[in-house]
Formats: C-alpha cells, sequence, structure tokens
C-alpha cells in the first residue's frame, strides 16, 4: 500500500514543474532507459526528466529515508519519542561546517566536504565527552549531545556575525532553511554510499531495537553488547543525517515526526517501524518538495514547509487517536 | 548448580555499599530468599549474579563455568534475570514484549523466526495470558506486566532464574500468586534466587533463606532456622512474633507486633503541634 503510494507520487514529481510533462510521457520516458520504446516525446522532455527532475527526485527520497529512519533508531535507542535525529549535535556540526565553506568563498564541492565533516566530528566529540561521564551511558550521550548541539549553533551565529551581510549571510540564511534544488547526479552518486549503507545497516539490526527499548540493563541481561549495538546505531544514524544535510541543508520535523506517523499506523514494533518509515520519509519529503518546485513561482525553502506541513498534520493526527505515546 | 564462594563488590573504596564475604550453593529446584534491609547489597548481588557488575573478589560459577569470564550473551543463554521494576518505553505487543527473551539465542543480523514465536507462545500459555498476546503491554495492569515479564524470561530458556524483590509492586492477591508461580516454577528443577523485603514470603516459596546486613549475610538456612525473633530484630530493628498456625493455613507465619519504637514524649509533643490537635 504505502509501497503503491510511493510510486505514484514518484512518477508524478516527474510530471510536475515548471516545465509539466504528461505522466504517460514520464513513464515512457523512465521506462525508455531500460527498455525499448517507441519515442513519442521531445528532446527536451527527456532532458527535463533525467537531467534536472531525476537526480533531485532521488536525492529527496534518499533524503527523506535517512533523517525517518535515523529518527526512528534515536526515538527507539533513547527510549525518548521527542528525539530527533540531531540530538547529538550533527545538524550544528555540519551548518558550521557549511557556513564556514560560504565564509571563505569555497566552492560547491568543499562546502559538501566541510558540512559532512563537522557534522561528523560534532558527533565525535559528544561521544568522547559522554564516555567520561560516570552513569547511565544513554543520558549522558543526550546530555553531551545537546551541549555540543549549542556549543556549534554559537559558532553558527559567530560565523553569521562576521560573514559579509551582503552576500554570505543570506546565502548560509539560505543554505540552513534546505533546498533540494542544486543536486546534481554527481554529488548525489557520493552522498548515496553513506546513505544507502547507513539505512542498510539500520535495516539489518532493527529488530535489536525492540530490546534495547527495554532499557540498558535489561538489554544486558538479554544478552546485548549495548555498548557496540549503540555505537553503530550512533554511527549509522550520524552518517546517514551528516550526509543528508550536506546536499540538502537542514531539513527539520521528518525526523521527528515520521516515526511517530509510522507507530500510528504499525506500532512500536521496530522489525516493521523501521522499513515502514523509510517508505513514510521518502513519500514525505518528496511530496513536499514537488510542492516546493510548483506552489510558487519562486521555490520556497524545504525546511519551511516540512514543518509548516508536518507540525498541523501531526497535531491532527495527535487530537484523532488516543496515542500515548505512540 | 550454582556456587558463590567468597564474593565481594563494593562500590566506594570505602567499602559501605556493596557486599563481601558471601558464600553460598544453590541446587537444581531450591529457591533461596534473600532478606535484608534497604540498601544492604541485595540488589547488587543480584547484579554479580546476572553479570552486570563483575565480583572483585571470589568467585561465582554457575554448572562449573565461571560467570566472570562470560560474555553477555552466554550469560543471558543460561541466566535469566526480572528487574525490580520495569519501565515501558513504547508500548509494545505483549507478544513482542515476550519475543524479546529470545534475542540471546540470535545473532546479531537475526530477528526472531517462526520458532522462536511457537518458545514465546509457549511462556504465554504458561503464564495463562495468551489472551492478552496482541495487547499493548502498557495497557495492562501491574500483576499482568509482571506475568509479562516471567514469560519474557521463561523464553529466555535459562538454567537460573533470578528475580529482584519480585513482589513489590503488586497488590496483595498478585503477591501470593507471584510467590506460588516461583514455588511451581522451581518444582520443575530450576534453580531460583529472590529477594524480598516479607519474611513471611520466604516461608510462603522458599526452601532457603539468607538473611544480609550491613553487607554480608549474617546467616544462610531453611527459612524454620533463619528466620527467628531475634534475627529479624538484628536486621529490621522491630520485634516480630514467629508462630505456628494451625487450620487451613497450617505453616509458620512471622507477624509484625502492634505499637511504636517509642519516639519519646517530646517528638509526640512536636507531632501534636504540626497537626494542630484541639
Amino acid at each position: 500500500m504505502l509501497l503503491i503510494i510511493l510510486a505514484v507520487v514518484f512518477v508524478l514529481s516527474f510530471a510536475v514543474g515548471r516545465y509539466p510533462v504528461p505522466a504517460g510521457d514520464v513513464l515512457k520516458i523512465l521506462l525508455s532507459r531500460v527498455i525499448p520504446v517507441h519515442k513519442a516525446w521531445a528532446d527536451i522532455e527527456a532532458t527535463v526528466i533525467i537531467q534536472i527532475r531525476l537526480p533531485r527526485i532521488l536525492a529527496a527520497l534518499l533524503v527523506g529515508s535517512s533523517l525517518a529512519i535515523a529518527g526512528a533508531s534515536f526515538q527507539g535507542l533513547f527510549r525518548n519519542p521527542l528525539v530527533s535525529p540531531d540530538i547529538l549535535g550533527v545538524s550544528s556540526g555540519a551548518s558550521v561546517g557549511a557556513a564556514l565553506s560560504i565564509l571563505l568563498n569555497e566552492t560547491r564541492v568543499v562546502m559538501q566536504v566541510l558540512a559532512f565533516g563537522f557534522g561528523i566530528v560534532a558527533v565525535g566529540l559528544t561521544y568522547l565527552v559522554s564516555k567520561k561521564v560516570r552513569g547511565n551511558p544513554t543520558l549522558s550521550l543526550i546530555l553531551a549531545g545537546v551541549a555540543m548541539g549549542s556549543l556549534f549553533s554559537s559558532f553558527l551565529s559567530l560565523i553569521k556575525y562576521v560573514a559579509d551581510p551582503l552576500n554570505q549571510l543570506p546565502a548560509i540564511t539560505y543554505w540552513l532553511m534546505g533546498s533540494l534544488a542544486s543536486v546534481s547526479m554527481d554529488n548525489l552518486m557520493v552522498a548515496s554510499i553513506p546513505m544507502l549503507g547507513g539505512i542498510v545497516v539500520l535495516l539489518l539490526i532493527r529488530w535489536r531495537l525492540n530490546v534495547l527499548a527495554m532499557g540498558e540493563e535489561e538489554a544486558m541481561t538479554l544478552g546485548l553488547d549495548t555498548n557496540l549495538l549503540r555505537g553503530v546505531i550512533v554511527v549509522c544514524c550520524t552518517v546517514v543525517t551528516a550526509a543528508s544535510v550536506c546536499i540538502a541543508g537542514t531539513i527539520s520535523w521528518v525526523g521527528l515526526v515520521i516515526p511517530h506517523i509510522g507507530r500510528m499506523l504499525v506500532g512500536p514494533n521496530h522489525k516493521v517501524l523501521l522499513p515502514v518509515t523509510v517508505l513514510l520519509g521518502a513519500t514525505y519529503l518528496l511530496f513536499i518538495d514537488d510542492l516546493v518546485r510548483t506552489v510558487y513561482i519562486v521555490e520556497i525553502p524545504i525546511g519551511i514547509l516540512t514543518s509548516i506541513i508536518g507540525a498541523p498534520f501531526f497535531l491532527y493526527l495527535l487530537n484523532k487517536g488516543q496515542w500515548g505515546w505512540a | 548448580m550454582l556456587s558463590v564462594k567468597d564474593a565481594s563488590f563494593f562500590y566506594d573504596r570505602a567499602r559501605r555499599s556493596g557486599f563481601g564475604g558471601l558464600d553460598f550453593d544453590l541446587k537444581p529446584g531450591e529457591v533461596l530468599c534473600i532478606l535484608g534491609p534497604n540498601g544492604c547489597g541485595k540488589t547488587t548481588l543480584l547484579k554479580c549474579l546476572v553479570g552486570l557488575l563483575k565480583v572483585e573478589g571470589g568467585r561465582i560459577s554457575l554448572n562449573g563455568r565461571e560467570v566472570s569470564q562470560m560474555g553477555r550473551r552466554d550469560l543471558a543463554k543460561v541466566i535469566g534475570y526480572v528487574p525490580q521494576l520495569h519501565i515501558p518505553a513504547f508500548p509494545f505487543s505483549v507478544l513482542d514484549a515476550v519475543l524479546v527473551g529470545r534475542a540471546p539465542h540470535l545473532n546479531m543480523l537475526e530477528s526472531p523466526g517462526k520458532e522462536d514465536e511457537e518458545v514465546a507462545d509457549t511462556a504465554l500459555r504458561a503464564m495463562g495470558i495468551e489472551a492478552l498476546r496482541d495487547r499493548p503491554y502498557t495497557q495492562l495492569s501491574g500483576g499482568e506486566i509482571q506475568l509479562v515479564l516471567f514469560a519474557r524470561v521463561l523464553a529466555q530458556q535459562p538454567a537460573l532464574l533470578l528475580l529482584d524483590e519480585p513482589t513489590s509492586h503488586l497488590d496483595f492477591g498478585n503477591q501470593i500468586r507471584t510467590l506460588h508461580l516461583i514455588q511451581e516454577l522451581s518444582s520443575t528443577g530450576l534453580p531460583i534466587v529472590m529477594t524480598s523485603h516479607f519474611p513471611d514470603h520466604a516461608f510462603l516459596a522458599s526452601s532457603k533463606v539468607a538473611i544480609m546486613k550491613d553487607n554480608r549475610f549474617l546467616a544462610v538456612g531453611t527459612p524454620e532456622e533463619v528466620i527467628t525473633v531475634e534475627n529479624m530484630e538484628r536486621i529490621y530493628g522491630i520485634k516480630v512474633s514467629i508462630v505456628d498456625v494451625d487450620g487451613p493455613a497450617g505453616r509458620r507465619i512471622c507477624v509484625p507486633m502492634r505499637g511504636g519504637d517509642g519516639a519519646g514524649p517530646d517528638r509526640h509533643a512536636l507531632w501534636e503541634r504540626l497537626a494542630n490537635v484541639g
């Protein structure tokens, strides 16, 4: 069912935009890449579909899936439904990296490398600091993450403060609001390696999240190497989130709300929940990006729309049923 | 068989919090009930037995293998542990919560298959809660959650069962039902170590009692040998009466006496002032 919805949105996404292409032609153009199809479309249509829309649509799918599965995994790991993928500081770190490269007038490639690198460094620091804290390792990780996030946010403010207000500051601000507009096939290919890798590993170990959600000590008495498992989850979530941020900027709300909607649909069992959040996240971000491209002449930053649509929808769902923690 | 020799563990250098010099054995089918005041080291001992903490001195071995030498997964295959209080984070179905007990029998990338589900279903039937199978376990009563935790630990198929205050959060009926359950489980040959705050529960469910105070065992033996008026006053500082009752109950009981421990007239005056009597 979810797959069908995703497929429909996927095809329609190619059709909509400043240069509309009939959905039938979209299917034919896409199929023509795999099997021979009688050519009955203009070359420009094929160019739009393959060169421009395909990378952007694939990016929306990947980023949506990544943020959603990272959110669901972190919520299970931290036994807390208010956790989002940037809880350990990855987004703040990546933002500092991106803002720094704008400040230094670096190229887009450098910016993506810096964003990814700073995101990883921020979480690495969070992890090292939390190791020094005695007591509940999960709790110290969250606390260290909140502190690290706040530290990197202040670095970001500092960079914004010293940035040239005419060119650099708007560029930073615009980047922070998130966009899939400038994704090319090349940088998507590079970013998709960590994203797909992280998603696959998380899907492989997903049932263990049920055990971990019983609590640290109980999971240990049930035979889990909790330190190892926590490490694997943190690394995977960090890598997929950092890769998402470096090609799309900071997109809030997807990682927080999609896991909740998933739990409302299929319950909290991570074995089912994680694949469902992947599909939901992909569909949701693709749908939002379609709106971004079509609603107004100028593109609205995607980070704004994910919240404007997501938050009221989530509140509506909360009101509709008695879900408690689900 | 569980064998504990001169085991010790302390959280602090001053050796105030923890336990030391413990010796005991447990044979198949025996139930050891550990009694002692708050903070005497009961839970710490259970955590060492299940391998959450490693003993500093002495040794704990189960069926000839030393617990501190065993990996986490090997431990979980043979030792089942029911914590004092389970705090649910997500409303898992009862079946999913019980299936978690199969974790030690699965490797990192596996998830429970048909056989594991059969074991979980058997555990649910063994606890008489198969009707709750698909309910969210967060919506159950305290007594039912306890049964889910028991089903989970049975699905683990352990050779030793550790229960940390299994009756603490239950009403009177569920306390006694839990004790009966413990007794019946042990009659299948499963050795059980439990902690409790109720000496009378030791009469009801255990074959062996250890009383613990100031980080050591004061006495280990049968309930009749160990639960005496003197010992209860030594560990709890209150007066109890221990009598054999006739009638349908027909057993030895341990009951507290009426009356306070003498707060003195000064404190009574303070109470009256605070209560604004008259």
